[in-house]
């Protein structure tokens, strides 16, 4: 039993290495299958052989040898040698570039590949009849459709904007706060740790919106709180503060990410820079808008360009209900749907640079 | 004692600087207000985070008749089980794995997903053992004992419920392919120059941009094409050719991780003889373990809880629980018992019943993040998550 897990593992390890090592072996390999097709081509030869050799047919022979010189056998040798003649660094792209083939070939067969078939798709109006589509040609009809006569996608997106520019800055200045409680050093680190890291294992769409559909989601303050605040400030201010208590869960749901990358940062900052403030007079409120964010302000930039595709992504998003609605619609079909998908991605590129040159790190003037 | 507070009070002035400090806080040392704020900051987030789970749970446990109660808002009158009763069978609980497989050899036709779905999904857990001893044997030396757990493992899935168990299979078998994938392809960006890095790293960070609804319509026609829609292999495909959910943020995880090996360890091992897939599973692997942990846990999670392409591409043959989860409402008139012996004024769907289920649902997530919460929060603690 044992040898034969071990031959087994042998054999993985050979395939794995003929994969990896790439280069030589990977094209010994291709050798060795063209070799085999060589013979495959030589016993049928040897069949048409007894046919040519004879006069009238023997200059047949002469001329399939001189091809498969010069064309089977030349590349073979070419490819070897060019291998062999490669510097360190070429033999060492070419390996990289052996790891990376599943991404590549991921890219062209399911994103270059299917992104120009959506573009067809959104300037046809498409129809499927048992298994078999058919296209018919409608230009630029599905975009007018979307964008001038229906209402349902153009609000949708609307409120797919607001609430990403108004949620995202909430969550970062959420995430920052509790990645900095986080660091504390304190007693029950871990217990906290586990419950702020929660979230991100355990939230889903279909979650949320049990949650919210039944109240889950918020928590109400009582009346007589907000009786006492109504007499302290003017109610739309109350308004605005209730508000954020309604939804204020589902915010801190969506934080727990941003949290794990800003808690990983700040265990990066150097403990002797604050030493270092705090020993020249610092207080902490400086050495946080001096030290800390300088330091965490790379994460910044990651965490929003990772909450704006979370919130794009996430199954509870009404777009994505509705793209999917859209395709199964009589009167809309796949056309249509993937005209809104194009122009929801837009959408997204296009917030997601806003946001991304809003807190993208500007080069620091020298102060004084 | 008298005596003691005269005391105290007499001496107060000059006992005042270490009282401040003891509260204030001086030098390095905190004081007692600074603990104090941090404790009550802690513990109200972590209130917050936690209270929709306790409302939930809470909310589970009340019958009808207690939901529309005013009076009760938090502990109901008395704990109602049956909600979590209906929303087993209604989730599809109650049958364990093994019944299916049995059907599986005796009589398939009886089987509610296609034949060879079912056939496939026991091959693969009943190749776990086989494989955890193949490749933990690269890695660990007890063999025997490998294979004794993960034996046991797949006899524990053998008896669990049928649903949890296809949950299982779709997340865990993608999750260990995206893994897989991922590490291969950060290694490929981290450890090796050649051209054209930067323009395969910018299209990876547009991919990851562009919404999961884009590309669905064409993918699915091509997959219905090749003749995999409806089977696994229409999420295995795109998992293995880094095209999964979250890929690129993995890709991302691991080239961090590899970049920080030092470059001597690897010319070395390559002056030794050492392939260069050699160096991969022998060197960086175990150097890479905590990107590992978290790519699997949150892989797992992330793969659990995907809806909209499981929904898509596996055209119901296979039910995970997010799925049964979302049509928990329209079978409710299945699983319920509305014969007249029965507490009909309970019977109907309310959120009691649908928070049961959900509850139901998050068990396994949760008993996992139990287990590995400890190297999952160790692991974040060494890595670098971010990306420049």
């Amino acid at each position: 039993m044992k040898k034969l897990i071990e031959k087994i593992v042998n054999g993985l390890k050979k395939i794995g290495s003929y994969y990896f090592v790439g280069s030589d072996a990977v094209i010994k390999f291709m050798v060795g299958l063209l070799h085999k097709f060589a013979k495959l081509l030589s016993l049928i030869w040897s069949l048409v052989e007894k046919l040519i050799t004879y006069p009238p047919f023997n200059w047949i022979k002469d001329v399939i040898i001189w091809i498969y010189n010069h064309t089977i056998l030349y590349l073979v040798k070419y490819s070897n040698k060019r291998y062999d003649n490669a510097t360190m660094a070429k033999k060492k792209a070419f390996t990289g570039y052996m790891f990376l083939t599943p991404w590549i070939l991921g890219f062209f067969a399911l994103v270059v590949y299917p992104f120009g078939r959506i573009i067809y798709m959104s300037l046809n109006n498409v129809s499927l009849y048992q298994q078999d589509y058919t296209y018919e040609w409608v230009g630029l009809r599905n975009f007018q459709r979307i964008l001038m006569e229906d209402i349902d996608f153009v609000i949708e997106v609307q409120n797919f904007i607001v609430r990403v520019l108004l949620y995202s800055p909430v969550i970062i200045t959420l995430a920052i706060i509790v990645a900095m409680l986080l660091n504390q050093n304190i007693k029950g680190k871990g217990f906290f740790r586990m419950i702020f890291f929660l979230p991100i294992i355990i939230l889903n769409g279909e979650l949320l919106e049990n949650m919210s559909n039944y109240g889950g989601m918020d928590i109400s303050l009582s009346f007589f709180v907000i009786d006492i605040i109504n007499t302290l400030i003017p109610e739309f201010a109350v308004g605005l503060f209730v508000g954020l208590f309604e939804i204020i869960i589902e915010i801190l749901w969506y934080t727990g990410l941003p949290i794990l990358i800003f808690l990983a940062m700040l265990q990066k900052v150097d403990k002797s820079l604050y030493e270092a403030a705090s020993i020249d007079g610092a207080n902490a409120w400086s050495i946080f808008w001096k030290i800390t964010l300088p330091a965490i302000r790379p994460a910044i930039t990651v965490s929003i360009i990772f909450i704006v595709v979370f919130l794009a992504n996430f199954d509870g998003n009404p777009i994505n209900a509705l793209i999917l609605a859209s395709k199964n619609d009589g009167s809309r079909r796949d056309g249509y749907a993937s005209a809104m998908a194009l122009i929801y991605s837009f959408v997204q590129i296009i917030v997601i640079t806003i946001l991304y040159f809003i807190v993208r790190q500007r080069p620091q003037k020298a102060r004084l | 004692m008298m005596k003691k507070i005269r005391e105290y009070v007499k001496n107060f002035k000059t006992n005042l600087p270490s009282h401040k400090s003891r509260l204030l806080g001086s030098g390095a040392r905190k004081g007692l207000l600074y603990y104090i704020a941090v404790y009550f900051l802690s513990i109200t987030f972590a209130f917050v985070f936690i209270y929709p789970i306790f409302y939930m749970f809470m909310i589970s446990l009340m019958s009808n008749t207690d939901l529309v109660d005013s009076t009760i808002m938090w502990i109901p009158s008395s704990v109602y089980w049956q909600n979590y009763l209906f929303a087993v069978r209604g989730l599809s609980l109650d049958e364990s794995y093994y019944k299916t497989v049995i059907l599986l050899f005796t009589n398939p036709t009886e089987l509610v997903s296609p034949f060879a779905v079912e056939l496939r999904k026991f091959i693969v857990f009943a190749l776990v053992p086989v494989f955890v001893t193949l490749f933990g044997g690269m890695y660990f030396k007890d063999k025997g004992k490998l294979f004794g757990v993960s034996f046991i493992a797949f006899l524990l899935i053998l008896i669990l419920p049928k649903s949890y168990v296809d949950s299982l299979y779709v997340s865990g078998t993608i999750t260990l392919i995206t893994v897989i994938s991922s590490a291969l392809i950060g290694y490929g960006l981290a450890r090796f120059e050649f051209r054209g890095k930067k323009l395969i790293m910018g299209m990876m960070i547009l991919v990851y941009i562009l919404p999961k609804t884009l590309l669905f319509i064409p993918r699915a026609q091509l997959y219905s094409d090749l003749g995999i829609k409806g089977t696994m292999f229409a999420l295995w495909g795109p998992s293995f050719l880094g095209q999964g959910v979250q890929a690129t943020f993995f890709i991302l995880i691991f080239f961090q991780f590899f970049k920080m090996i030092p470059k001597q360890i690897e010319e070395s091992a390559y002056l030794d003889g050492a392939t260069s897939f050699n160096i991969f599973i022998k060197i960086a692997v175990p150097m890479a373990v905590p990107a590992f942990v978290i790519a699997a846990t949150y892989g797992f999670a992330v793969n659990w809880n995907e809806l909209f392409l499981t929904n898509i591409y596996l055209d119901g043959n296979i039910k995970t629980i997010p799925m049964l989860l979302q049509g928990l409402q329209a079978s409710w008139g299945r699983v319920a018992d509305y014969s007249t012996n029965s507490d009909l004024v309970n019977v109907d769907f309310t959120e009691a019943k649908s928070f049961a289920g959900t509850m139901l649902s998050i068990v396994p997530l949760v008993i996992m993040y139990g287990i590995v919460q400890r190297y999952f929060i160790e692991s974040i603690d060494k890595s670098g998550i971010t990306g420049e």
